[in-house]
């Protein structure tokens, strides 16, 4: 049985998930609590010494980075080609997508955590505004790329009429957006419709499991509109896992008492 | 006076080095190698270490290659023609026969896999593979951090000639690359299993672009290159490893970097003279 260990408010923990429930892959999520520092504890270093969401466990074998278990995955199960087509040419422009990937589109996460969850969730300093402007700065240069060139012909990134894992792993580091506040979220897709289109392309390819993925994201970005309408000075994100099947797998809950 | 003199002698000496390479505009010089494969055109500098990585695999592997330099120097990565083939202006950038492929762990993987390989490159069983995929995947956020130290701290002011940046661009570099090389030491490398990461016994594209990314080190002053390497004698082992059996192709990889290195040096040292 394979065990992913994650949250699905993680984008690439979604992206995991995503890929096995469109591929009506058997798995078990096994919540980790980042709340509770439960990424650092050692028994899930030992399956991912970085420490980071997701990982999985798969009859024995570990495996962390969300790239590198997508591609793990394309492979030894049978899923249709086009996840990771065998093609070394076309492999390669996935390869270069998802490579790309670390250094660019991922600042979204780094942008929305700062602004949105850093000082109102976790109780953290506020950011430093130099660095706050990098992230905003590097997610826009990203996005742009985004809509300019890899989704110069859609409806999937680099043209391709059926997604492929570089197009899970992306659209989840943008669907990260949701959790901000409607206006700067306008800011951000707004001007940018090839990526609006793209996105409702991934819904519709892969109804209805793209909307079961992102129910605890839309969740969690209901739960800050409603605490930012009522101007409550106190916000805290309740990280908790409820009990609950799923068609293809049972979400473990760790939660609080 | 003298001094200063000769400081600037050697430096401009320097900057001839630095302008002494071909330019990639240059007409395209194509070979065939012995298999009928065109010869593969390596857009880079190796200043930068993911095109020394690419450079490596090919000269440890007598891939028959063409690099066109592209000036890191003198950012000529930027230029118009750099933008035609990467609008990105990254580097490396290849083009094998028309193909154009950019972002160095991707070209690793894609000379591996098309030039047919010995399987300890890039491995097909895929347990083996999956786990040298992790090690690229993870190159980008951690250890590729040492490349941005080594920017930050020396490129920057002593090749570009440009500001000193922020105090704490240069802290958060180091504390990410610090705990990059914590993890290599304390985890990657397994000594008891095989002396290449991971504990493999032969070398794959992720021991070249680490690799890479260490000796990018030797443009720090050397106490500073001696403290970050000091308490980690594992990943010293590793490296001496790593460039033993790639001799002596890891040396030809890095040839140009002795000169940068004195470049870099001097101009540091004209910085000294000159606020003295």
């Amino acid at each position: 049985m394979l065990t992913l260990y994650g949250d699905l408010l993680s984008q690439p923990t979604r992206a995991v998930a995503l890929f096995c429930l469109a591929n009506n892959i058997e798995y078990q999520l096994h919540f980790i609590d980042l709340s509770k520092q439960e990424h650092k504890r050692p028994e899930f270093l030992a399956i991912n010494p970085r420490g980071l969401l997701p990982a999985i466990t798969d009859d024995g074998f570990n495996l962390g980075e969300s790239a590198t278990i997508l591609r793990y995955l394309a492979v030894t199960r049978s899923v249709p080609d086009h996840w990771y087509p065998a093609d070394a040419k076309t492999r390669a422009r996935i390869d270069s997508l998802l490579d790309w990937h670390h250094a660019n589109l991922r600042q979204t996460s780094r942008y929305v955590f700062t602004k949105e969850l850093q000082e109102t969730v976790f109780k953290l300093p506020p950011p430093k505004k130099d660095e706050f402007r990098l992230y905003e700065w590097n997610m826009l240069a990203a996005m742009d790329v985004l809509e300019k060139e890899f989704l110069i012909e859609g409806p999937f990134l680099l043209g391709g009429s059926e997604p492929s894992i570089a197009d899970l792993l992306l659209a989840c580091e943008v669907t990260q957006t949701q959790i901000l506040k409607k206006p700067d979220l306008e800011v951000i897709l707004g001007p940018r419709p090839k990526i609006r289109l793209w996105l409702k392309a991934l819904e519709s390819n892969l109804a209805p499991n793209f909307s079961t993925v992102h129910s605890r994201i839309r969740d969690a970005a209901a739960f800050l509109e409603k605490k930012r309408n009522s101007e409550l000075g106190c916000c805290r994100l309740l990280l908790r896992q409820k009990r609950q099947s799923t068609p293809r797998g049972v979400e473990q809950a760790m939660c609080e008492g | 006076m003298g001094l200063l003199r000769q400081v600037k002698d050697k430096l401009n000496a320097g900057e001839e080095v630095l302008s002494n390479k071909a330019r990639f505009t240059q007409s395209k010089v194509s070979s065939v190698d012995s298999v009928g494969m065109m010869a593969l055109t390596v857009y880079g500098d190796t200043l930068s270490q993911p095109t020394r990585a690419v450079v490596l695999l090919c000269l440890a592997n007598k891939i028959p290659y063409e690099l066109k330099v592209a000036d890191f120097t003198k950012k000529e990565h930027k230029l118009p023609e750099f933008k035609e083939l990467n609008p990105r202006s990254e580097v490396p950038v290849i083009d094998d026969g028309g193909f154009i492929l950019a972002e160095s762990t991707t070209i690793l993987r894609y000379i591996a896999s098309s030039r047919h390989l010995s399987d300890h490159w890039y491995p097909t069983e895929v347990k083996s593979r999956a786990r040298v995929d992790y090690l690229l995947d993870w190159y980008h956020s951690n250890i590729h951090q040492t490349a941005e130290y080594v920017f930050q701290k020396e490129l920057v002011t002593n090749l570009w000639k440009e500001p000193i940046p922020p105090e704490e661009i240069i802290k958060a570099a180091e504390q990410r690359m610090i705990a990059s090389m914590d993890l290599v030491e304390g985890c990657f490398l397994k000594p008891e299993k095989g002396p290449f990461l991971l504990g493999a016994s032969e070398p794959s594209i992720a021991d070249i672009i680490f690799a890479c990314e260490y000796t990018q080190t030797r443009f720090l002053v050397h106490p500073e290159q001696e403290k970050l390497m000091h308490e980690r004698p594992k990943t010293m082992k590793w490296l001496d490893t790593v460039e033993k059996r790639l001799a002596p192709y890891f040396g030809e990889a890095h040839k140009t970097l002795p000169d940068l290195i004195m470049a870099a040096e001097f101009h540091r040292a004209s910085l000294r003279i000159t606020e003295s």
